[in-house]
């Protein structure tokens, strides 16, 4: 992961493939596991640039449930929580 | 052998429902827990089962689909997971015993059933004098599994919502034959089979649960999220989806699912309700023949229940089995209440019940086998 990227973490699985799925084949966000240093149990994040950050705001907005927060890496394995609570 | 007991398990599946479940167990990954591509890759392909069924009840909130072991366990879920010891519960005589069952054991509850004077549809005017304080819960079998009659499930919502109480729709025999659409119902859940009439393999079930509808843990244990926590999610699916899911029946179901919305549930209804109405015309013409089923075809799924005379009806299924290679069903159908009011509660019935690959020569067989029987 590269420091410049976001994380949009998800209560499940469901929620991410979900909102996944809003967005066109070839912009398509990775779904990887929670990183531990966010949520020190299982749950599943969608990794996206910066770039994106407007149109997952709006894709979960959308969605409306299952989001834990959405998070930048400021550097390795460490992030700050720039949003809780969007819908 | 003819097989015309589709209505317990269709017998003939798409070709491409066999492939997903051959697919999905050549590539077993653990879904939701496992951190590799190929778990994400067929993750989607669970979510994608998800949208296909939301599309078949029209509802698009897709979390609140609930994979399950088959209905039974569905209408388990709902029925403990959102009544209480000493919840009053109004049903109907249509119901299988996955519902009677849990009404009638030790669980606290108290149940009231509304009549079915004519033995064909339910009485749901009395539903007002029968609702109570405590009552939390109407449960509804949309098509009786006896005699294929169906019910009006959307005026019966509609009775519901104005008394207050949620509903619990068992669609078993419904789902790939009625278009069904829950897109209105925000007080409602519907549990049904992946292997009848959508053609699923034998091992799934569905539960839906609208938005309004908050259910308490029935079980607990791994749901691949918050996995450091040590109470149970509260959102769903997470919440009763418990253990390792059923991939390679889910991924089956969602082949069977998608295979029923491109044919259309009506066309495919059609098809066996011409087969019904074949053996119907011939078999009235019959002596001896007792049909539980009065013509009125537009009223009815693809089943068909009769007797012979006073012979008992597992001795029929079997003399057809054995004599003539045609597999029927025989017995109550689980659904005791139904055999009351239809008159058979010692007899039971022969259920014929055609599949969307059935032919009008196979029923011509059958129809030749039971006036064999007649005249024997």
């Amino acid at each position: 992961m590269n420091s410049s990227e976001y994380l949009a973490v998800f209560k499940s699985l469901s929620y991410a493939g979900r909102v996944k799925n809003e967005f066109i084949l070839s912009k398509r966000p990775k779904i990887i596991k929670t990183p531990k240093r966010i949520l020190g149990g299982c749950s599943y994040s969608l990794l996206f640039p910066k770039e994106q950050l407007f149109d997952m705001k709006q894709a979960v907005k959308r969605h409306k449930r299952g989001l834990i927060g959405i998070y930048r890496q400021t550097e390795p394995d460490r992030y700050e929580v720039i949003s809780y609570d969007l819908p | 052998m003819i097989y015309l007991d589709n209505a317990a398990t269709t017998n003939q599946k798409p070709f491409r429902v066999k492939q997903a479940v051959l697919d999905a167990l050549d590539h077993p990954v653990n879904i939701g827990r496992n951190s590799g591509k190929e778990a994400f890759f067929y993750a989607d392909k669970i979510l994608s089962v998800r949208e296909a069924i939301g599309n078949l009840l029209n509802v698009s909130n897709y979390e609140s689909i609930v994979f399950t072991n088959n209905a039974s366990q569905a209408l388990n879920f709902a029925v403990k997971g959102f009544c209480r010891p000493k919840d009053h519960i109004i049903t109907t005589p249509f119901e299988h015993n996955s519902v009677l069952r849990q009404l009638f054991a030790s669980n606290g509850y108290r149940v009231s059933i509304l009549p079915c004077p004519d033995g064909k549809t339910v009485d749901f005017s009395h539903m007002k004098d029968l609702v109570q304080p405590k009552t939390r819960l109407l449960i509804v079998n949309v098509v009786s599994n006896v005699t294929g009659r169906m019910q009006p499930y959307r005026s019966i919502y509609q009775f519901a919502e104005e008394a207050g109480i949620a509903v619990l729709f068992d669609l078993s025999q419904a789902v790939g034959n009625l278009e069904i659409d829950l897109s209105d119902f925000h007080h409602c859940m519907a549990a049904f089979s992946g292997h009848k009439s959508l053609l699923g393999p034998q091992g799934t079930g569905v539960l839906y649960v609208s938005e309004d509808i908050r259910l308490n843990n029935v079980w607990e244990g791994g749901t691949g999220s918050l996995s450091n926590q040590l109470l149970q999610p509260d959102f769903l699916p997470d919440q009763l989806e418990v253990g390792t899911l059923n991939t390679p029946g889910i991924l089956g179901l969602g082949e069977g699912v998608r295979y029923v919305l491109q044919q259309s549930p009506s066309q495919l209804l059609q098809h066996k309700r011409e087969l019904c109405r074949l053996a119907y015309d011939n078999l009235k013409e019959m002596e001896n023949i007792i049909l539980y089923h009065d013509g009125d075809f537009q009223k009815h799924v693809g089943i068909l229940s009769f007797n012979i005379g006073t012979l008992y009806s597992e001795q029929v299924a079997s003399l057809l089995s054995e004599e003539y290679q045609i597999s029927t069903r025989g017995g109550f159908h689980c659904a005791p209440l139904m055999h009351r009011v239809i008159g058979t509660k010692s007899q039971g019935a022969v259920r014929i019940s055609p599949g969307y690959q059935t032919t009008k020569n196979e029923i011509f067989r059958l129809i030749d086998a039971v006036y064999h029987i007649t005249k024997k």
